[in-house]
């Protein structure tokens, strides 16, 4: 959960008929990335599937209302049965709605803090990890991959990117969207998002994706762009430099607030200096969209930031 | 409780008065006061902060030494009391604002003391003035200072994941730092309740007021300076588990309403909290925001 414009689109979805949550754009849309690998979207929400000849692997289940709709657009393309659901963090709104898949005999693979994350706070609707590791898995089946990398705590304490393949495209969830990483947050406070590791688990994934030769990510959420038309879906394809603009936003954000807080201003002051000053305009503000964020929750934003500057967490 | 040998009623103009002389001496130095808490255990206060010091028959047991810079004055205020030697230095948690600056009041023979995963938490994100502790626990450990002793037990992630509840003895007076400042209950200053593990935070305190009980702990003080009493009643711990719980339910009430994130601030019935020291309707709107992703994340 993490886009600022997908607040827009939860916020629209109540209110919007089930074919199209918002005017234009469908409620349910399955990508054909080529390769066995789609894309699949329920509301603001994504995921991506890979189908072999030896069965499907899938990623995050959403939840349970997306469970039918998910279940029903891999038999559209195929009629093996689901035989991997791979985690991508332990966040309910990501991970919950999976036993379907687990009553056809699927089995679920995360990093080992989601099973502790999702043992500790039980949802009826999380389904509970079979396997576990600790930096790295691969899922195969057939010619077929799904590669889990683990790089520390970020968005949550057991977030991994997964590069499918052979379509070599990553699936990254809430640590930055396609088509571009200067987006604002979605939860300014950063709810559970560990900053510290912030920037390095961003350069590891820079890293991986140079020497894997991956250029193309999918994000878990719908990304929403603005024209003179209004709003429209961002396509679930990206580029890797979604990985790099991400890592930027935090370098410069961290960077502003430390120098701010080291002449002395206090963190509860910070926001409002740095939304005057024309250095931070141009060094960060003025990277945002120009829409689809407020400066309001910039400032939560930078108030994290400065505690986060304070305490080292 | 005595400010260095002063009743408390001369307490707050006698802290008042210790500030404007380091400020007369100099005007980069941070108000410092010493506050005699009784039973041996002292409030060192640095700058807004406050730090425990715990006097034994053989040694002193120290709390979070907070900077280079204060841990000089946190040696000297020691010294003004006893000149016996900080042996011990007992993390409350893993935070920059608290941990540096140990080696200034224990040197390298010191033992330095936190829950495991403070440890853990160091090691990831080093600071060049805190010393990585040389003695760790897992759930409940006793430092013994001859005649005094202080106690630290852990209860689970709360105000960070490694915050070590301390109890000091004989005085029985009990330290949750961050959590539980006196006088009285309150609305937390981070209005982003960063570090805050909100789906333990009910159940850390209910094990606080059980291990108080069992103690027969009856005063708790804080790490913070706070206008009036530096202690205040163990009820106060009840009272901020009572604050959390209310916050907390709140929100969910909201949530399983389907009220959007942003929508909760204006939609939420604000009235059982406006009682609470710190109380600020936008403040408190900000915390909601992230009390919100506790019941949609489950974190």
């Amino acid at each position: 959960m993490r886009a600022l414009s997908t607040f827009l689109v939860v916020s629209l979805l109540s209110l919007s008929a089930q074919a199209q949550f918002i005017p234009g754009i469908e409620l349910i849309q399955t990508d054909d990335l080529g390769d066995g690998l789609y894309a699949f979207r329920y509301g603001p929400y994504r995921n991506i599937f890979i189908v072999t000849d030896d069965g499907v692997i899938a990623t995050d289940p959403l939840d349970i209302k997306a469970a039918g709709p998910l279940r029903e657009a891999i038999s559209n393309v195929t009629d093996k049965p689901v035989k991997y659901v791979a985690y991508s963090h332990s966040h309910w709104d990501h991970a919950s709605g999976g036993q379907p898949l687990k009553d056809e005999g699927a089995q679920f693979v995360a990093q080992r803090e989601c099973l502790r994350n999702m043992a500790e706070t039980r949802h009826p609707d999380v389904v509970l990890p079979d396997i576990v590791f600790d930096d790295s898995y691969s899922i195969k089946l057939g010619e077929h991959s799904l590669d889990m990398y683990y790089y520390g705590p970020s968005h949550d304490d057991c977030m991994t990117v997964m590069i499918a393949k052979p379509a070599n495209i990553m699936f990254i969830v809430d640590i930055t969207s396609a088509p571009t990483g200067w987006e604002m947050e979605y939860n300014p406070t950063m709810a559970e998002g560990y900053l510290y590791n912030m920037v390095q688990y961003l350069r590891a994934v820079e890293e991986l994706a140079a020497s894997e030769g991956v250029d193309t990510i999918v994000s878990g959420h719908l990304a929403l762009g603005f024209n003179k038309q209004g709003m429209f879906a961002q396509p679930a394809t990206g580029p890797i430099d979604a990985v790099r603009e991400k890592r930027e936003f935090w370098e410069i954000l961290f960077a502003a607030v430390a120098d701010e807080m080291a002449k002395g201003t206090p963190k509860d002051e910070v926001a409002g200096v740095l939304l005057k000053s024309p250095e931070f305009k141009e060094d960060f503000i003025d990277k945002l969209p120009p829409v689809g964020w407020k400066k309001s929750e910039l400032a939560i934003l930078i108030r994290r930031v400065a505690t986060y500057t304070e305490t080292g967490r | 409780m005595t400010l260095t040998g002063l009743p408390l009623q001369f307490l707050k103009p006698a802290i008042l008065a210790a500030a404007c002389l380091c400020t007369s001496l100099s005007l980069q130095a941070a108000e410092t006061a010493t506050v005699d808490l009784g039973n041996g255990l002292y409030a060192f206060r640095y700058d807004g902060q406050q730090s425990l010091f715990l006097v034994g028959d053989d040694r002193v047991i120290a709390t979070d030494p907070l900077s280079k810079e204060a841990a000089k004055a946190y040696k000297a205020a020691i010294k003004k009391v006893t000149r016996k030697k900080v042996t011990h230095v007992a993390y409350t948690s893993s935070f920059f604002n608290r941990v540096p600056g140990g080696k200034e009041l224990a040197g390298r023979r010191g033992e330095y003391v936190a829950q495991e995963n403070c440890k853990a938490n160091l090691q990831a994100t080093p600071h060049p003035d805190a010393v990585l502790p040389t003695r760790t626990y897992t759930d409940q450990l006793s430092l013994d200072a001859g005649d005094a002793s202080l106690e630290m037990h852990y209860f689970g992630q709360s105000y960070g994941t490694c915050l070590s509840v301390m109890i000091f003895k004989p005085a029985n007076v009990m330290l949750v730092h961050g959590l539980v400042i006196p006088p009285s209950a309150r609305v937390p200053d981070d209005p982003t309740i960063a570090n805050y593990y909100l789906h333990n935070m009910v159940q850390f305190f209910v094990y606080v007021e059980e291990l108080a009980a069992a103690e027969g702990v009856t005063q708790v003080v804080g790490s913070v300076v706070t206008e009036g009493e530096p202690l205040a009643p163990v009820s106060l711990v009840t009272d901020q588990r009572v604050f959390w719980d209310t916050l907390l339910r709140i929100v969910e009430v909201e949530y399983n309403k389907k009220t959007p994130a942003q929508r909760i601030p204006k939609t939420a019935d604000m009235t059982a909290l406006e009682g609470y020291e710190g109380y600020d309707p936008e403040h408190v709107g900000t915390m909601m925001r992230r009390i919100y992703s506790l019941y949609r994340i489950g974190r």
